[in-house]
């Protein structure tokens, strides 16, 4: 297999991830917490976990680079049987000690399921080594799969905020770029009047 | 649902296996436990900035029967613009961040804005009301965004969750604690928009549109 997980998520993170999906889907109000998985749910999947790294606005537009940066948490899709996926993150942003931190349904993890589907179908062909991670970029509404080896640094957007119609995942060559433009508008030029206020 | 081959996958439960939580006690053999979850949705933000567009739009839709407000006809009055429902609505004249105060005040369900995170009690509060909980996240580093709490739950072992809808990433449970302080790894819970019930809500138009002047200049999101 050519696709590698780097770096691996803690020792811990399968038991807590575990503990906290079947507690909420056992003990969800509504039957669609899990995405319609329920107390009698059938088989649940944890995938393995991707680390995530978050990037601030003010680094990344002052360094223009993603140097130094270090994992915020990992993410774990959570396929059910017969239901739509979840993902469920660990946290280690506040604390050494990882931490449940959210168990997410919806398009998002529609989108991010078919990008990790994408690069499995496209880099796993390729007989070449790359890691995996998911870059996020909050304040710029933008996140990707960010597949990296010594010679190349891609990025598959999961994030299709502002986009109609249906998502297709693809590598977006100007993705950090992209992202600092938009940082430049919110951060910079577009909220002078916002200032006024 | 085909599993990527490349992912190690572990099986976490057989079918019909009951939850190994522990229950204070149980009522006809589920757990029981402390938790209203409102029926509350979210429309996905049409533009990338319009997090305060679309959060106001859905709390206006969550209120009311009519619909009768739009994201970009939000946008339009917030903005004091007119364009906003035209094809160049992606401009930067419209896409841009924005007050959820203002945008909550023009559909005319704003009670309370308060420069805090609030305590689990207070949300749980205007959840059992019928009532959910806007509020905004700063990201560290700069920026912010706006979603809505629309259910709490207290488990066995009394960790608190928030039901969270955001305009880009969805529904999710959070465990209150990490909520406030790390939201999606990097936001704080820097200010809370109480909702008005709609018996109360009327006309308010004369405060629609514009810069008006707020005690917190800094609460804007995208």
């Amino acid at each position: 297999m050519t696709i590698k997980v780097v770096p691996a998520a803690p020792p811990n993170t399968d038991e807590l991830l575990q503990t906290a999906v079947e507690n909420l889907a056992a003990l969800a109000p509504t039957a669609k917490t899990l995405g319609g998985a329920t107390a009698e749910y059938g088989k649940i999947g944890l995938v393995e976990a991707i680390p995530i790294y978050s990037v601030e606005a003010e680094t990344f537009l002052r360094k223009k680079s993603l140097d130094g940066l270090h994992p915020v948490g990992w993410r774990s899709l959570v396929l059910s049987e017969g239901g739509p996926p979840a993902f469920a993150d660990v946290s280690v942003a506040t604390s050494e000690k990882p931490e449940f931190s959210q168990l997410t349904r919806g398009t998002i993890v529609d989108n991010l399921y078919a990008a990790i589907i994408f690069i499995e179908d496209k880099f796993g062909a390729e007989g070449t080594d790359v890691e995996l991670s998911i870059l996020e970029i909050p304040a710029a509404n933008r996140g990707a799969l960010w597949l990296r080896n010594a010679s190349r640094s891609e990025f598959v957007p999961y994030v299709n905020v502002g986009h109609s119609g249906s998502y297709m995942p693809k590598i977006d060559p100007n993705f950090l770029e992209t992202a600092l433009e938009e940082l430049r508008l919110i951060m910079g030029d577009g909220t002078d009047d916002l200032k006024l206020r | 649902m085909k599993t990527p081959r490349f992912l190690k996958t572990k099986i976490l439960s057989t079918p019909n296996k009951p939850s190994t939580a522990k229950s204070a006690s149980s009522l006809g053999g589920r757990p029981t436990i402390l938790s209203r979850v409102l029926p509350f949705v979210m429309h996905p933000q049409e533009q990338t900035n319009w997090c305060w567009a679309a959060t106001s739009h859905s709390v206006y839709d969550y209120l009311n029967t009519v619909a009768k407000w739009t994201q970009c006809g939000i946008a339009n009055v917030c903005l004091r613009l007119n364009n906003c429902c035209m094809p160049a609505a992606a401009s930067t004249s419209c896409n841009k961040p924005w007050y959820l105060d203002n945008a909550l005040t023009v559909v005319g369900v704003l009670r309370l804005m308060t420069g805090q995170d609030e305590p689990f009690a207070s949300a749980a509060t205007e959840i059992d009301g019928g009532l959910p909980v806007c509020l905004r996240v700063g990201w560290r580093g700069g920026g912010g965004h706006f979603l809505a709490i629309h259910g709490y739950l207290v488990d066995a072992q009394g960790v608190q969750y928030l039901y969270v809808d955001d305009p880009i990433y969805g529904k999710s449970v959070v465990p209150y604690g990490i909520f406030r302080k790390s939201y999606r790894g990097s936001g704080a819970w820097t200010h809370t928009y109480f909702i008005l019930h709609p018996a109360a809500q009327g006309r308010t138009d004369d405060a629609a549109g514009g810069m008006i002047l707020n005690p917190y200049p800094e609460a804007w999101g995208a």
